[in-house]
């Protein structure tokens, strides 16, 4: 009866009655999704109680191993066949938090495991992929070192930083090498966060890096990381390649990045080389000069650190009062107690206002 | 014979209100569906995320936070105190004061142990007279700069004025940051040097438990103005902007929490100070600059960084602040309007644009109007029940459907309400809401919609009641 009713009114109003039941379909959708937002809520409480209640128990014989009081074999007997993956995760957490002889039982305790991430390897997903390899990287010593490495070619960027930043942690010059032969797959990525993670390796990786600082066939903004990881490292062997850079290249990324370098392991023998860049088109260029003259000037960049108040760009301005401040220079001073119209810098870095 | 035209007009008017609620459906039903699959990804890439890790990390980028305050006597101290704990490596506050008439001032002074001193401008925005800059004894990164008042977008330009980090941080001084906000939302600059801009999520803090400037205890407010918020919030954020983002098509930043790179924000001139929507034109702004120079650039939404702020507690306060929103939104949609339907500006202007024109700007105008003529065709006898079904279920089913989706994609993400009841409360909210509330915050929206016609410049004051005991939470 009803049924007929409503094929009537589909013959009478078909587009009405389509709308109707479109609207039926959606409300009744909408309901659903509360209900999944409902059961999705009572899912993820009970699955937080018994994760939370496992790695009580996986806590608890964790501490007595690392502490000797028990053996690892009693641990893993806590690990259901089904929980492994899971028991990777708490010891990844637990891992985090330890240094010295207990993070490395941790690893042991972890490397009967870890073989069934390496499946995940070949995961679709990307986060899957990247996940394994920072577990493995993390609590499997360099026993899986071949295959992050292989990851660092991995089409998502996403696994190759995770595999980069992974490996950059092991502190090996042979790793060093590798990222930076890939350092073109960053090239979206924040210039000093890549040189941050390049220079956490050490110094052993400071060969590898002037290699690449003054190989022309890196990319200028490879180069300009390597150089970044350098100053950050505090390289002075590599101020010769800086002021041989320094001569040949034009990209301005690289200029920025060599002078930064030269600021911090620059000679006095390269202040002529420098100052060829004081009139430089771009302010930053200008403020880094000002900052390289400031560490390795001699007495006659004082007059170029003053006059760089009257330089119509204010960072450059401001670069040259720390250059000056930093050197104690005494003209400081005196630009603070005149009436030009930026002694409020110079009174701002003598009240320890600097960038 | 007029009669009959009137009648025929009615049907027709009844008819485009119908279909603008199909497509507004739809609209929503799509940009929910580009949420879901945006957030399930971006909770995946989460776990690959080691914060502490990052947080070590020497290359995150040095940030300003700008904080603009306006008579923020009560809260300014406590989300000062919690600006300082924010763990990140290398920032700096400029609380701004913009001519406070309390004792905003006198509060920062003595609770910071300011003291003047100088600071050279880096950016030369026009803004009001700088009175003096004061920086803390106890706390070297955190500045205070005070001027004479005028406005939100005023006081973030002379701040930006002041600004010497790649990024800054554009904020309400009232606002609570979670301790790691500022590195979850500083990664995509990271990640991603093209980044120009990115916002991150702003919730209620109305109900929560604050403790020396941090949310310890996530409840629902007890009062139901601010219950509703929430749902609103949940609504706009995980299901709005997570969609846009996902579609590459972010068109705001809200202006209670978003970090900027500042060279280029000082290139287009910073904040609009002629309108009360600085946040959406600045972004709009950035678009239109990085299309037409087709310089790369990305904007985009980061969910997990969390700004608590305070919502009105009052249908009066609501009310202004609804009608300043509707106010801010034509007045950027119109500012620049060439980029409606135009392909120079890619998915913002092709898709992004047009939304928030017909389904955002216009909805107010419309569905009043279809409310409206639905009475009046009820009147004339000309409504048949399938029709006026139809209509209801349209405008009803919209409107729970969308607050479901909110609550499903939380549910997905991030759980930040742990108490069932609260889930409850908020399903039970969804339905709620569409009797009464609804309509009211379209009449708000619609009176914006005539201020902007009559020139209406106010920003609506809103009384904070402070991160107190007052902020009562649901029993």
């Amino acid at each position: 009866m009803i049924g007929s009713r409503l094929w009537d009114f589909y013959l009478e109003q078909p587009g009405l009655a389509l709308l109707l039941l479109g609207n039926a379909v959606f409300v009744l959708g909408a309901f659903g999704l509360a209900v999944v937002a409902l059961l999705l809520r009572i899912r993820n409480d009970r699955t937080a109680r018994h994760w939370a209640a496992l790695e009580t128990r996986w806590e608890t014989r964790t501490v007595e191993v690392l502490t000797e009081a028990t053996q690892p074999e009693q641990l893993w007997a806590l690990v259901d066949r089904r929980d492994r993956l899971r028991f990777l995760n708490f010891l990844l957490r637990f891992a985090r938090r330890l240094t010295g002889t207990e993070r490395r039982r941790v690893d042991e305790l972890a490397a009967p495991y870890l073989d069934l991430l390496l499946p995940q390897l070949r995961a679709r997903s990307p986060e899957r992929r990247a996940r394994a390899i920072q577990t493995l990287t993390t609590l499997g010593s360099l026993k899986y070192a071949s295959q992050v490495v292989r990851s660092l070619d991995d089409p998502s960027p996403l696994v190759a930083m995770v595999a980069a930043r992974s490996l950059a942690r092991r502190e090996r010059p042979d790793f060093a090498a590798a990222i930076l032969r890939r350092l073109h797959r960053f090239g979206h990525w924040r210039p000093s966060f890549l040189a941050s993670m390049l220079a956490s390796i050490g110094p052993a990786v400071a060969p590898a890096l002037r290699q690449a600082f003054a190989d022309r066939s890196f990319e200028p903004k490879s180069r300009g990381v390597a150089a970044d990881a350098l100053r950050e490292l505090n390289d002075y062997a590599s101020a010769e390649v800086a002021g041989a850079v320094l001569d040949e290249t034009t990209d301005r990324e690289l200029l920025v990045a060599t002078l930064g370098l030269l600021a911090q392991v620059g000679r006095n023998d390269q202040v002529a080389a420098i100052r060829r860049h004081l009139a430089h088109q771009e302010p930053i260029v200008r403020s880094r000069v000002m900052s390289v003259l400031g560490r390795i000037g001699t007495a006659e960049d004082a007059e170029t650190l003053v006059a760089a108040f009257d330089d119509p760009s204010p960072w450059v301005a401001l670069r040259a009062a720390e250059a000056l401040h930093e050197s104690r220079n005494p003209a400081l001073a005196r630009l603070a107690a005149s009436d030009h119209p930026r002694s409020a810098l110079a009174r701002q870095m003598l009240a320890g206002g600097g960038a | 014979m007029i009669y009959q035209f009137v009648l025929r007009l009615l049907d027709l008017f009844n008819l485009v209100v119908l279909t603008y609620f199909v497509v507004l459906n739809i609209g929503y039903f799509i940009t929910g569906l580009f949420a879901f699959r945006s957030l399930r990804r971006y909770v995946r890439r989460l776990r690959t995320l080691d914060i502490e890790d990052l947080l070590g990390s020497a290359g995150m980028p040095p940030i300003t936070l700008v904080a603009p305050a306006f008579n923020e006597e009560p809260t300014c101290v406590e989300s000062t105190r919690s600006l300082l704990t924010l763990k990140y490596g290398d920032f700096e506050i400029l609380f701004v004061n913009d001519g406070s008439k309390d004792g905003t001032l006198a509060r920062m002074v003595d609770s910071f142990d300011l003291e003047p001193t100088f600071r050279l401008p880096t950016g030369s925005i026009p803004t009001k007279t700088i009175r003096g800059i004061y920086r803390s004894r106890s706390h070297p990164k955190l500045w205070m700069i005070d001027k004479e008042n005028g406005g939100k977008a005023d006081t973030l330009n002379a701040g930006l004025n002041f600004c010497r980090t790649p990024l800054f941080c554009g904020m309400d001084a009232d606002s609570l940051l979670e301790r790691e906000a500022l590195t979850r939302i500083v990664r995509p600059f990271v990640e991603d040097a093209r980044t120009v801009a990115a916002g991150g999520i702003i919730r209620i803090v109305n109900g929560c438990t604050v403790n020396e400037g941090t949310v310890t205890n996530v409840r629902l407010p007890a009062e139901m103005v601010p219950r509703l918020q929430v749902l609103e919030y949940l609504r706009a954020f995980l299901a709005g902007r997570m969609g846009w983002h996902e579609m590459e098509a972010t068109l705001i930043i809200s202006g209670a929490f978003g970090v900027f790179r500042r060279d280029l924000v000082v290139e287009v001139g910073g904040y609009a100070t002629d309108t009360v929507g600085e946040d959406m034109e600045l972004v709009v702004r950035l678009h239109r600059h990085c299309r037409e120079r087709k310089i790369p650039y990305s904007i985009g939404f980061v969910p997990d960084p969390v700004a608590w702020t305070e919502c009105p507690s009052t249908l009066k306060v609501l009310g202004r602040q609804r009608d300043r929103w509707q106010r801010g939104l034509i007045e950027t949609l119109w500012r620049h309007r060439t980029m409606l339907f135009n392909p120079t500006y890619g998915r913002v202007g092709m898709l992004a644009y047009p939304y928030f024109v017909f389904l955002e700007m216009l909805a107010p105008v419309v569905e009043t109007f279809g409310y409206l003529t639905f009475l009046a065709a009820w009147l004339l006898g000309r409504l048949s029940a399938p029709f006026a079904t139809a209509f209801f279920g349209l405008s009803i089913g919209l409107g729970i459907g969308l607050s479901f989706t909110a609550v499903a994609l939380e549910e997905v993400g991030f759980r930040r309400y742990p108490r069932r009841k609260d889930l409850y409360t908020l399903i039970w909210l969804a339905v709620v809401e569409n009797f009464g509330y609804r309509q009211l915050t379209m009449w708000w929206r619609l009176r914006g919609t005539f201020n902007v016609l009559r020139k209406t410049k106010s920003w609506g004051r809103m009384d904070r009641q402070g991160f107190g005991p007052t902020t009562k939470p649901a029993a």
